[in-house]
Formats: structure tokens, sequence, C-alpha cells
């Protein structure tokens, strides 16, 4: 899977922030409401990347869920591309076809890198 | 709203009160749906017609509706022929070969694949670019059997040059039965005479096949091209439309754009430059080459194969026969000795007005023509002689300058004919005498029977001096009926030609003996009955000389194939006997080893290898120089051969028209200003070094520059070459304009095609095996022929309505079928087969052994004019076809026969589901046979494939049908409408499964094109920029070029994403009950 675009990381990075508690909670409610929709999209137009959001949703959920257990610098990343995989048009609109979310794998995938969980990657 | 998906091809719907069967729908641009239906009720049988959504109530007909019925056949034969009809019918999802092998044909896994690759493709777009001889007509008709097969081929165009149309035609019909129209000027007349003038032919015709000069040459008919869409188009020998620019091309473009699946090939794909190849990569994919200089292997994988000879050994069998090489030389005769010593001196000058040095070329050139025959030789002088005369003779410009020098030269060259007529004269030719000690030796007579044999020569003077001496040697009464001359000379009419060339290839014809120029040594087919060639004398091009040995040796030749090669030995012309020796040497390891004989030389062109050679040795090259171990890269070829220095002795132009005239053109006058007086021989070999190295320019004369690697040392330069300072690049630039047009040429290498396109064989080197290839259908019946025997039987007892029944017989141990046709099928098919595949007696004969059919197409091929009068019985016949509508039609829609299966449990029930799964295109993306249990009423069971359904029950045996109905009537009927609710439930589960398998394929596609889109639009960029870097600023006009190059990338871009969205399904899946299996 390619590396993300310099507007993709821009765009990341102003997403990068503190979470709250409460942000928590209606973060990871947020990513499972996308990948819902994403599924519900897909009857109308059966080429979108559910199979991606999917992953993506597993795994982000993953990383949430133990958020508050890893170390502090690491956690505005995670948060990051949770809200960059729920935003809908970022730099490459998830709906746009079946390579919608390859700019939200990236995003992840560095991420991933970065605190030290490349064994998460996406291969895509 | 209305949806393609609705109306899947093969579902019945009911229209305006009749019921039809969905061909295909398209969606329409104004909205709703084009529905595409073949009538099958009574009134409307055999009638095609087109309904839109929006303006005609279709109502699908719903499978919960279906009623359950009894079959009272013998042994359940009615639903058996049925369910096997489906079965067939049933479009396969998959890349495998589904019915292609089955076609009349040796099965070779190399043969197979080009169509299993270009079916794995989302698109079936290939160039099938194999070598020479490896059976590229087989690999075309086993895609078109697939495409057909899987339902994507209902119109196929095949373009070819017009001497290959007849052969195309008839060899696709006697492999596949597959009936392709001929529109050559004879077939556009016939067509005008039955179809309306203002009705578009390509819209009256499904499949035709036609020449890309009628359409090129046919305002009209273009027009009529344009209109219309086509599934498949085939353009064969390509390179034929790969010159940018050309008519040609241009229209080889338009259709590129025009179809779904798009197969090419040729055995010569590119020039040796990447320009050529990408400009065909790019018309089967325009999102394929970003840049047509750099681009690489994995750019273009998926869009060509190329194999030779050596790739498929092992696997051909005895398809491809080792071959038997023999070298013949006879010693020149005194006489001859004696006139090549003459034409050895013969130093004659130009004879331009302006420019008279010393033509070199034509010295070689009259030699040349000498070691073909005294005959070529003479007629060869006699037209300089002519020439010369002419010149001399004083016109509007006033007497010629150097009319003394020329008047000489005639002299000499009257002296010079005096010696070749003596040698003409003499009866005992050395080669001659030898040529009829061989083809003794190979028991050629003349008499029916004897050994047939084909002489090659590139005169028509030699061929004439055969024509007349060789009957008289061995005795020939009749030599019209046994001796043909094929020349591209206007002694014969196309028509004629291919008569010549069929009679050749007949085993009944007289005809033993074939005098063919060079006109016939390309795609024509003479190794039928023909296993002995012989080069009477030797083209200067290895090109040439493959395709020569190519008519003989090629895929299919059932005998030892010899090669013979005739040489004068003489002491006069050493250096181009070395050049023969080396170029026979060199044919026969480029065959074995190196495949593509084109890059041995990097020159791609008959022509231009012969001009390199002659170039060459006139330059007193020696042959292993020129024809190096290792093939020369292509930019030494090009730096050897500059473009436009073609020797043309009479080219008076101002241009420079040979390397001679080249360097005497650029030779410093003398100091006075006058033309300097004749120059003498200049040093060729300096200026081709020149040529070669640059830098080597100022060597001086007698030495060569080595640049080959492996070359040999270098060489002593002819005597007596005074050295002439030569510039260091020829020819000279035109001179530059101030603010240039041309954009500069990019820096940096340009990519090396030779070293892509090996990756590329390296990569494909191994086919996968024919196991892995192909796939076996599930049957109920032993063999086709038990199949259609039970079919012919079944209609004979219930005639479908309205119609006479059929008239047939078997033969039960040939396995042969002969089936009178009934008049439908003449009226509304037969004139859409190639007349000559229509019998005239009404009776079609079938024959399903593939070696049986293999042996009559062949004997038939060559016996009984041509076509063969049995034909492969098999469901891709259409008179088969035609039976199995009938069959699929046997129970409607709504109807399910119920079957009585001892061996299944009491109150156990199976129902056989059929599903269909169609995109927007109209192409099956999933399709699904199996079977529900229901034990009482309990339809919780996972669903059982129909091949473990059939072979549990015994469906393809002999069943029992005890002729009472089931006693479960009932309750089945009441089941229906659950099964069919489960059975969606099934495919709803089974279609999620391939939609992901879809999904990849279609993402890693389009990434594939957005990383192109990216890279080509940087081309542009970069372009851009160095004009700036070069010229400050982009000129008005390149800057459009350029925008418009970017749009057309745009455009590409979207038409790509237009079609992948049209790969989607939509709508819900076809799903329908066809049977029901009952235990009582």
């Amino acid at each position: 899977m390619r590396q993300p675009s310099q507007l993709e990381n821009k765009v990341f990075e102003a997403l990068c922030g503190p979470v709250t508690a409460a942000d928590l909670a209606a973060l990871r409610a947020a990513v499972q409401r996308h990948k819902r929709d994403m599924d519900q999209a897909s009857r109308e137009s059966e080429f979108l990347a559910t199979d991606l959001a999917e992953e993506l949703a597993d795994k982000l959920d993953d990383l949430l869920e133990t958020l508050p257990s890893l170390p502090e610098e690491v956690r505005p990343l995670v948060a990051g591309a949770a809200r960059y995989f729920v935003s809908d048009d970022d730099a490459l609109p998830d709906r746009s076809g079946p390579t919608g979310l390859d700019d939200d794998v990236a995003v992840f995938n560095m991420v991933a890198r970065r605190i030290g969980r490349a064994d998460l990657e996406i291969a895509g | 709203m209305t949806v393609v998906g609705e109306y899947p091809p093969g579902s019945r719907v009911r229209v305006r009160g009749e019921e039809w069967m969905v061909e295909k729908s398209l969606a329409i641009p104004q909205g709703g749906v084009a529905v595409h239906v073949q009538g099958l009720s009574e009134l409307v049988r055999h009638h095609k017609a087109v309904f839109l959504s929006e303006l005609d109530t279709i109502d699908v007909l719903n499978p919960e509706q279906t009623q359950l019925v009894t079959d009272d056949s013998p042994g359940y034969r009615r639903t058996r022929l049925f369910l096997e009809t489906l079965l067939r019918r049933t479009p396969p999802t998959d890349a495998r070969i589904h019915s292609g092998h089955r076609g009349a044909l040796d099965v070779m896994a190399y043969q197979l694949f080009p169509a299993h690759k270009a079916l794995s493709s989302l698109r079936p777009r290939l160039l099938i670019a194999d070598g020479t001889g490896l059976g590229k007509t087989v690999e075309v008709g086993l895609l078109l059997s697939e495409l057909i097969k899987r339902g994507r081929a209902q119109r196929i165009l095949v373009v070819a040059i017009k001497s290959m149309l007849a052969q195309l035609q008839r060899e696709l019909w006697a492999r596949f039965t597959l009936p392709l129209v001929r529109l050559d000027s004879e077939g556009i007349l016939r067509v005008q005479q039955k179809i309306p003038s203002n009705r578009n032919p390509f819209s009256h015709f499904d499949r035709c096949i036609l020449s890309v000069d009628t359409l090129k040459n046919n305002a009209r008919y273009r027009a009529w091209l344009e209109e219309i869409p086509w599934d498949v188009i085939v353009v064969d020998e390509c390179h034929n439309v790969s010159n940018r620019g050309s008519q040609r091309e241009q229209l080889a473009r338009l259709l590129a754009a025009k179809c779904d699946a798009l197969v090419l090939t040729s055995a010569t794909p590119h020039s040796g430059k990447p320009e050529s190849f990408a400009n065909l990569m790019r018309m089967l994919d325009p999102t394929a080459v970003a840049d047509e200089r750099q681009f690489v292997e994995e750019d273009v994988r998926h869009l060509y194969v190329r194999r030779f000879k050596k790739d498929v050994e092992g696997q051909a069998g005895n398809s491809l026969q080792d071959r038997q090489v023999h070298l013949h030389q006879a010693d020149a005769t005194p006489a001859e000795e004696e006139a090549l010593a003459a034409l050895h001196a013969l130093a004659l000058h130009n004879l331009g007005r302006k420019r008279h040095g010393v033509d070199h070329l034509l010295r070689w050139a009259l030699v040349k023509s000498f070691l073909s025959s005294p005959e070529a030789a003479l007629e060869t002088l006699d037209k300089r002689i002519a020439a010369t005369e002419q010149a001399l003779s004083p016109g509007a410009e006033g007497p010629h300058p150097y009319a003394p020098v020329l008047r000489a030269d005639l002299e000499r060259l009257r002296a010079a004919r005096a010696k070749v007529q003596v040698a003409a004269a003499g009866v005992d030719s050395a080669k001659l005498a030898r040529l009829v000690a061989e083809l003794h030796k190979v028991g050629f007579t003349g008499k029916p029977g004897s050994a047939r044999v084909v002489v090659f020569s590139e005169r028509i003077a030699t061929l004439k001096l055969l024509e007349t001496t060789l009957p008289a040697a061995f005795g020939i009464a009749d030599p019209s009926k046994t001796i043909g001359r094929y020349d591209a000379s206007s002694h014969l009419t196309e028509t004629a030609l291919r008569e010549l060339q069929e009679s050749f290839g007949r085993e009944s014809s007289p005809m033993r003996l074939l005098l063919a120029s060079d006109a016939a040594s390309e795609g024509v087919n003479l190794h039928y009955h023909c296993a002995q060639l012989f080069h009477f004398d030797m083209p200067w091009s290895l090109i040439r000389l493959t395709q020569r040995n190519g008519r003989i040796d090629r895929f299919g030749q059932k005998h030892v194939p010899h090669l013979h090669y005739l040489m004068t030995r003489t002491r006069a012309a050493t250096a181009d006997q070395q050049i023969m020796k080396r170029l026979f040497e060199k044919e026969q390891t480029a065959t074995r080893q190196l495949g593509d004989v084109g890059a041995q030389l990097g020159l791609y062109d008959p022509e231009a290898e012969e001009r390199y050679l002659t170039e060459g040795v006139a330059a007193g090259r020696t042959a292993e120089d020129l024809l190096p171990d290792t093939p020369l890269t292509p930019d030494q070829a090009e730096r050897a051969l500059q473009k436009g220095t073609l020797a043309d002795e009479d080219d008076d132009a101002g241009e420079p028209a040979s390397l001679t005239e080249t360097l005497t053109k650029q030779a410093p006058t003398s100091p006075s200003g006058e033309p300097a007086p004749d120059a003498g021989p200049v040093d060729l070999v300096a200026l081709l070094a020149a040529l070669e190295g640059g830098e080597s320019a100022g060597t001086p004369a007698g030495t060569t520059a080595g640049t080959t690697p492996g070359a040999p040392p270098p060489l002593p330069s002819p005597p007596a070459t005074p050295s002439l300072p030569v510039a260091p690049s020829l020819p000279a630039a035109p001179p530059k304009q101030p603010v240039s047009l041309v954009e500069p040429e990019p820096e940096g290498p340009t990519m090396d095609l030779l070293a892509m396109l090996a990756a590329h064989e390296a990569a494909e080197a191994k086919a996968p095996p024919i196991e892995k290839l192909v796939a076996t259908d599930p049957t109920l019946f032993a063999d086709d022929f038990s199949f259609l025997v039970a079919a012919l039987r079944h209609i004979e007892k219930h005639p479908v309505v309205g119609e006479t029944p059929l008239a047939w017989q078997a033969d039960e141990t040939h396995k042969t079928l002969k089936i009178t046709a009934p008049e439908p099928f003449r009226v509304h098919k037969e004139p859409f087969l190639p007349a000559e595949a229509v019998p005239d007696n009404g009776t079609y004969q079938l024959v399903q052994s593939r070696e049986e059919v293999a042996k009559r197409v062949r004997t038939t091929l060559e016996d009984e004019g041509g076509w063969p009068a049995w034909h492969l019985l098999w469901e891709q016949h259409p008179l088969v076809e035609w039976i199995l509508d009938a069959l699929a039609a046997s129970y409607s829609r709504l109807e399910a026969p119920v079957l009585r299966i001892p061996s299944l449990p009491k109150g156990s029930a199976f129902f056989v589901v059929t599903a269909l799964l169609y995109n927007t295109e109209s192409e099956a993306v999933y399709a699904s046979w199996f079977g529900l249990e229901a034990r009482g009423a309990d339809l919780g069971g996972p669903p059982v494939p129909f091949v473990e359904l059939a072979a549990r029950v015994g469906l393809s045996g002999e069943l029992v049908n005890p002729g009472k109905g089931s006693t479960r009537a009932a309750a089945l009927q009441a089941l229906v409408e659950p099964v069919i609710r489960r059975a969606r439930e099934v495919v709803a589960e089974q279609r999620k499964q391939a939609t992901k398998e879809m999904l990849k394929r279609v993402r890693s596609e389009e990434r594939r094109v957005l990383e192109w889109h990216a890279r080509a639009s940087a081309a542009i960029q970069a372009r851009r920029e160095r004009y700036e870097a070069k010229q400050g600023r982009v000129p008005a006009m390149l800057e459009k070029k350029l925008l418009e190059e970017q749009r057309t990338i745009e455009r590409a871009r979207k038409n790509h994403e237009e079609w992948l969205g049209s790969l989607q399904a939509k709508g819900a899946p076809y799903v329908r009950l066809v049977a029901v299996l009952s235990g009582e």
C-alpha cells in the first residue's frame, strides 16, 4: 500500500489532537457508524471499499479501546487516524469507488508504523 | 428506476402477450432499458425485437409461480435434455477454457494460454504476438469460442489483409464452426443486392470478416462502421495498421474504440522502436503506457503474449517437426566465372547531372542479380543500359554535363552484358544443374504422386527461367498443370494466386512444383503436402529467409521439412558467398535459440536488412562483422543504417539517395568551388565507422571501428581507396529555425524495448499445464453425439409446433450425423453463414471425433475445393445451436418437471435451482447450480452443488421413468415458494463472495489507472519544462498540442472509470427452479 500524499498528510495532521473520555466514546461510535454507512451505500453501488472499511473499523476500534493505556504522545495520532476514517470527504472521498479508502488506509498504516504497531498494517 | 439487471440474458419475459427470451439489455441514455429479445411463443418464434422498458410493459416471469409438471418421456429424456441444454448455456465466470479446446485441433497448452490470459483480464484485450508458424489463428479461434460461450461475442468483426481473408474465414469455420460472412468486393455486392440500400450492412451481419483496405477505401462503409459497436474485433497481422498517422492506423484506432474485446495478432509487433509497440498497446488499453519512450514490462504485461518455437517445443508434439537443412554448392562454370569477374570490375557512375560519383551499390546489385541467375543479371543490365541511354539523350536541359563518362560506362555495360549473355546461353549453368540433380534426389519427377516442391527466388526473371527449363529437364508434358509460378507480377490476378496456392495444397491436384517469389513468403500456407523447399537464391535478409522457411516449416507440418540452399561457388565473388553462408548459419541459430529473428539486426524490416548488408559489403565489411553472433542493439543498427539512404540508382532528386551519394555530396568541393571531378571510390569503411561510432571518424583509412562486442579485429579495407575527410555525423541535420516548433528530444536514453520484451518472455516462459487451463463442465450425456441423437429422437416425437420435423440419420459406429436443415433454419440462419459452409443438398454432415474432423478437415481442405464437407459436431455449430434453442424451450419458464428418484429417501426431495447474475455489460459475473433438500417441509440444509447431486442420483445414467406422476405433487408444489425464498438467501450469500473477489480486481485496476494518470500527466509536464529550459517559452502551438494530449489522458481516464463502473452487477440475481428430484 502506498504512502499518504502531502495533502493527505496535511488533512491528517489537522485532525490529530487530544482525546477526552467523552470524545473517545463518540469517536468509537462514529467509526462503527461509518462502517455501517459504507455498507449501506454499497447496496446502491457495489464497488465501494466495504472490505477495507470493515478491516479499518475493526483495527481502529481495537486501538481506541486500549487508547487510555497507550503512551500519551501516540494518542493524538490514533485519534487522528480514526477521525480521518470517519470524515467522508477527506483528501479522497470515501464513496468515490473501490479506491475511496486508499487514503484512509495509507494514513492508518503510517500511524500503525509510528506507534510501533506495524503488525496492524493493512495490505489492501 | 428500471435497471439492466432486471432483464438478464436468458430470462423470459412476457411483452405484448407473447413470450420472449432476453438476449441482452442495455441501459439507454434517455432512461430505462432497451431489452433485446428473441421470440419464443409460436407467433413470434424466430423473430427478434427490441422493447423499451419506458414504453412497454415487460413482465419478468417470477420463479415463485413455477408449476411442477410431470415428465412422461422414457428415461426422463426430456428433462435430461432440458437440463443438459441449460447446463451448456450457463456462461462460465472464470478464466479457464470451457469449450474452445473441443474444436478440431490438437490441444496444446501454449495455444490455450492466450485465451486464458485474455479472459483473466477484466476486459479481454490482447495482442497475440507469437512467432511465425505457432498457430495464431487457432489461438484466436479458441478465444472467440470462449467469448461466445460466455455470451460476449454476439457481434464479431475480423479485419485482415486481403490475401488472408479466405484462409482465415475457412480455418475459423473448419476448426470452430465459427460463421463469418466475407465482405470483400464480391461479398459487398451480394449484400447490397440483399438489403435495402440505406440499411447498415454491419447491423445486418453480426459476424463478418473483411479487408482493411475495403474499409479504408470505402467511405460509406466507414461511416456505417462508425455507427455500430462490436463485442469483439480481431485485427489480423496488426503490424499493417501500426504506422502512426496512416489511414489504416486511424481506422484501427476507430475500431479499437468500438469494441469490448479486442484481439490483435502479429509475428512482428514492433519496428524495434518503443513507440511502435506502445502504439499497439495503447490501442488495446489507452491507460497502459504513460510515456511511449519509457515504459516497463509491468505496464503492458497484461496486454500481450509472445512465444517462439523454442519456447513451446515439447508441448507441440508432432505438430512441429524438426527441420533438416541442406547446403548445396555448385562450382561456377568458366563462362559464369568470367561474367562475374566482369560485373565485379564494373565501376559505373551515377546518372545524375549534378553528381556523378561511382555507384558501388549498383555493382553489388548486379553481382547479386547474377547470383540469382544470368537471366536476372541481363534484366538488370538492360534496365541500366536503357537508363544510361536515356540520360545521354539531349533533353530540355541540354546535353548531359558528364556525357563522355557515361558513354564510357555504356561501352563497359555492353561488354559486360556480352559476357553475361554467354553465361546465360550456356546449357550447363552450375546451379540449375545442381537444382535438377537435387530435385531428382528428393523424388521429384513432375508426375502425379511424386514429391511436391517449392522453389523460391528473388527474381521473376529467374523464376521464368526455371519455368521454361525445368519441364524439359524432367520431360514434363503439360507444365501448365504441373508447375505454377507465384509472384506479384501482373500475370495472375489475386483470385488466381489464391487458387494456385490452394491447388498446391490439395493432394489430388497435379501441381507438383511451385516457383515462388517473395510475394509468397508471407502468410501463405504451403505445408499441407509439401516438405521440400529450395532457395534458388538467397535474399539478403534474415527476416525474409525465415519467412520463406516458415511456409513449410510451421505448425501442422506432418513431415520433416527439408530446407535446401543452393549456392554458386565462385572465385570472383567471395564476399557475397560469405554473406550467404553467414545468413544460412544465422537463420538456423536464430530460429532455434533466439526466437525473434527481426531482433538479430535490430532493423525489423526485410528491405532495411537487405540495404544494410548490401551497403556493408560494398564498404568491404566482412560477413562476421555485419552479422555478428550477438544481435545488434537498435541503436547500433540505426547508426549503421540511417533511414532514407536507399540506393536508388536512377534517382535524380536533390536529396542524397545512397550512402555513396551522401558521401559524394558531403565531400568538400575542390578549392576552385567547381564540383570535384570524379572523386574516385570513397572510403566507405571510414564512413560506416563514422556512422557507427562517431568519434572514430578520423581514424585513418584501413581500419574499421570494432564497436560490436565480439566483432573480429579490424580488417584491411579494399585496396586503392584514397580516404576523404568525413563529417562526423551523417546525414546532415536540416538547418535549425530560430524558434523551432519541433519538440526538443527528451534527455536520457530511450528504454530498451528488447530487454522489456525479453523480461516478459522470461516471465511467461512456462504456460500453466493443460489441466489448469481447461475446465470440465458437468454433463448428463456420454458425449455430444449421444446428446444430439437423444435430442433428435425427442424432437421427432415432439416436433416444435408448426415446424416440419427434422430429417436425420445417425451412424453409431463412426458417430456421425446427417441432418437436413429445416426450412426456418434455411431462411433465418443460412444467410448468415459463409456461403461455402452451406451444403448444396441442404444436408449437414456432422462428425464428433476431433481427430476425425481434423483429418477430414485436412483432406477436404485439400481435396474438395477448400471447404470441409464434414463439420464438427459440437454445440457451437449453428445447426446444433438451433436444436439447443428448441430444447431450451421444451419447458416453459414457469414449469419444472418432477422426477421420481428411487435412490432418494422417502419424503426427501431436491429442488434444482440455477442462479445467474449479469453486470451492466450483460456479462455473467456469477453463475450457480445447486440443489436444496427438503426433508418434509424442512429447508434448513446447506445447498448441494449440482455436480454432486447429479452423481448421487445418477442423472447422467439410465433413469427409469415409471410413467406416473409424483404421488406428492401437491406437497412439493406447496414447497416452491419457500424453496425460492431459501434459494434467494443462498444466492445472496454466494453473490457476496463473488462481489468481494470482483472488488479486489476492480480496485487493483483502478489503482493502476490512477498511477498511470499521474505518470502520464507528469510526462507532459516534463516535456513542457524541457521546452522552457531550451527555448525560454512554450510557443502557443506547442502548448495547444500539450493541452490536447492532456485532454486525451483525461478522456481515457474518464472512459476507464465509466467502464469500471459498468462492471457492477445491479438488481437481483436471476433465480430459476429447473427440476425437482423426489424420493417417493
